[in-house]
């Protein structure tokens, strides 16, 4: 099949039989020019230092199965995202919804505070327009697409629902099924998610893509995005390199350092690498665990006691933290915006102070102290919210969810987090 | 050029991951909450570009050392499993097997001596994406009380 073909039920993957078919092509005797016009053919470079040229090995490791394509280089990587999101931009300026537009939205969310690193609100500023425009595709990290995905898709599910014509609508569309497949990928964290329905939404994707913006700016990667429906099938949660790219700080921090060492320069870095990571795990810095509790707790400054005092009352001996662990999924901070409790009953609140009391007669769980917010309007992907001047002290372990929200004064919208989003097809 | 680019182009790392029993009751439904830790992930292997370069095969014969290094150095951790005692004072048996293997499209060229994308307009349907990380994850647990 072509890369650019939408259909599901074309692929013909390879097997063991028939990498093996092709070890055997490539490994006759042949001219060199012949050899690289096969090569090209079967897509296969002749290399017998690799694996496949191994079949001892190939027991323990066999590409076809093990292998699996990594869900943020596909996506938000120089990938789909950045080429889709640019496109439909690049076709709703002619409508009038030009970067400036775009911009002023996106600069007036505010993201929890363990998704604030990526400066989402500086992505559409004039003096990063030129970098997309010369890069044809959305230039930004991969952290801040991953922001930027559920606030633009906002803004195109406002479109969609709006007065604009059908063919804006459908730009938007195109936009809104690329991020339900990123959040169907992320939903498959939590075991949510059936790769039937990963394939049918990604098929309908790649199809309204073609359509709109032709093949030439579907990249392989577009392709690779239709395998995942199979991997979810096969491993229900999917790994991605999230976790390691944010591990290369550690190499990073060594290699700076060290330039001149009579042993090998490698072994030397990785043994450093590992000293500190074993000491991270025997002092106890790092955390496996999955149930809510505060991180890093302390004692409260005099200045916090006494305004958490004047805010809460006489709490006794306590301990606080500026951020907490609420499940195994999640973490939230101080002045995050959470939703709390459960489906139907649902609460909604800014964090002001997490604390967890001492003493023989005391709450064992972590406690926040939240300003409530009262349910107004439930929206597609978003819940309006007012004020309601209440606050309260809540088991940590009830919140849900931090929230991305905006807005100022006693109204405000959340958008509903990427577990809650459904399909748009 | 800054002193970080210059690492970030310069250098390979090979990660592996160990789901051990202290991580997991039941290690289906732990793993992505293991996987996502970076604490869980252990650098195996670090290396220069420029070194990989020099050797015969690249990042392929890279990966076959490895593996080599796991399974086929005298002990295979498939078969014979491994002993470990926890912090816990529980002892634990795991048997290894090579789980799944993930990294950017660039590596898993490098990896699997797959042909760059530009070679062909047609799409080889390999599982199978760059590699820079391996997954190791115990297959089967037997555990008991160390002395009992």
């Amino acid at each position: 099949m072509n890369h650019d073909d939408h259909d599901a039920s074309k692929m013909i993957l390879h097997t063991p039989d028939t990498l093996a078919v092709i070890v055997r092509k490539l490994s006759a005797p042949m001219p060199k020019s012949q050899l690289r016009a096969l090569e090209t053919d079967l897509g296969w470079k002749f290399a017998p230092e690799t694996i496949l040229w191994h079949s001892r090995l190939l027991s323990y490791c066999h590409p076809c199965n093990t292998t699996l394509f990594d869900w943020m280089h596909v996506f938000v990587v120089g990938g789909v995202f950045n080429t889709i999101a640019m496109c439909v931009l690049l076709a709703l300026v002619p409508e009038g919804i030009t970067w400036e537009v775009i911009d002023a939205y996106v600069s007036a969310w505010t993201s929890p505070a363990s998704a604030r690193t990526s400066r989402v609100d500086d992505v559409f500023k004039p003096k990063r327009l030129a970098k997309h425009k010369d890069a044809g595709e959305l230039k930004c990290t991969a952290s801040e697409c991953l922001s930027l995905t559920q606030i633009l898709a906002s803004f195109m599910q406002s479109v969609v629902s709006g007065d604009r014509s059908d063919e804006v609508k459908r730009h938007a569309l195109c936009y809104l099924m690329m991020v339900h497949l990123i959040e169907l990928l992320q939903q498959s964290s939590r075991q949510l998610v059936a790769g039937a329905e990963y394939t049918r939404v990604c098929q309908h994707f790649l199809k309204l893509c073609r359509e709109l913006y032709g093949g030439e700016v579907m990249t392989p990667k577009f392709h690779s995005s239709m395998h995942f429906g199979r991997f979810l099938n096969a491993w229900t949660h999917l790994p991605n390199c999230f976790v390691l790219e944010r591990k290369h700080r550690f190499p990073k921090r060594w290699t700076n350092q060290i330039s001149n060492t009579k042993h090998s320069y490698e072994a030397h870095v990785l043994r450093m690498v590992t000293v500190q990571h074993c000491e991270a795990l025997i002092s106890g810095k790092s955390s496996f665990g999955k149930e809510a509790c505060l991180l890093e707790p302390r004692e409260p400054s005099a200045r916090m006691a006494k305004a958490m005092q004047a805010a809460i009352g006489n709490l006794g001996e306590i301990t606080v933290a500026h951020t907490a662990r609420i499940n195994e999924y999640e973490k939230i901070t101080k002045g995050d915006m959470t939703l709390i409790g459960t489906d139907g009953c649902e609460l909604f609140g800014t964090v002001e102070y997490l604390f967890q009391q001492k003493g023989l007669h005391a709450c064992a769980d972590p406690l926040a102290f939240v300003r409530l917010f009262a349910l107004r309007v439930v929206q597609t992907r978003c819940w309006q919210l007012r004020s309601t001047e209440e606050a309260a002290i809540v088991h940590v372990k009830d919140i849900r969810s931090a929230l991305t929200w905006c807005g100022q004064g006693a109204a405000v919208v959340a958008l509903k987090p990427v577990w809650m989003q459904s399909s748009v097809v | 050029m800054s002193v970080v680019a210059r690492i970030q182009l310069s250098y390979t790392v090979v990660f592996a991951c160990v789901v051990s029993y202290c991580f997991a009751c039941c290690v289906l439904c732990a793993c992505h909450h293991t996987l996502v830790r970076e604490d869980a992930w252990f650098e195996l292997l670090f290396l220069r570009t420029s070194t990989v370069k020099e050797i015969t095969g690249g990042m392929g014969a890279v990966m076959i050392s490895i593996i080599k290094l796991f399974f086929c150095s005298g002990h295979d951790p498939t078969t014979a499993g491994v002993s470990l005692q926890l912090h816990t004072g529980l002892q634990t048996i795991m048997w290894l097997k090579l789980g799944q293997v993930i990294a950017d499209e660039a590596a898993l060229h490098m990896l699997w001596g797959q042909k760059g994308l530009q070679a062909s307009s047609l799409v080889c349907c390999v599982a199978m994406c760059s590699i820079s990380c391996i997954g190791l994850k115990p297959e089967q647990q037997l555990t008991r009380m160390s002395g009992a």
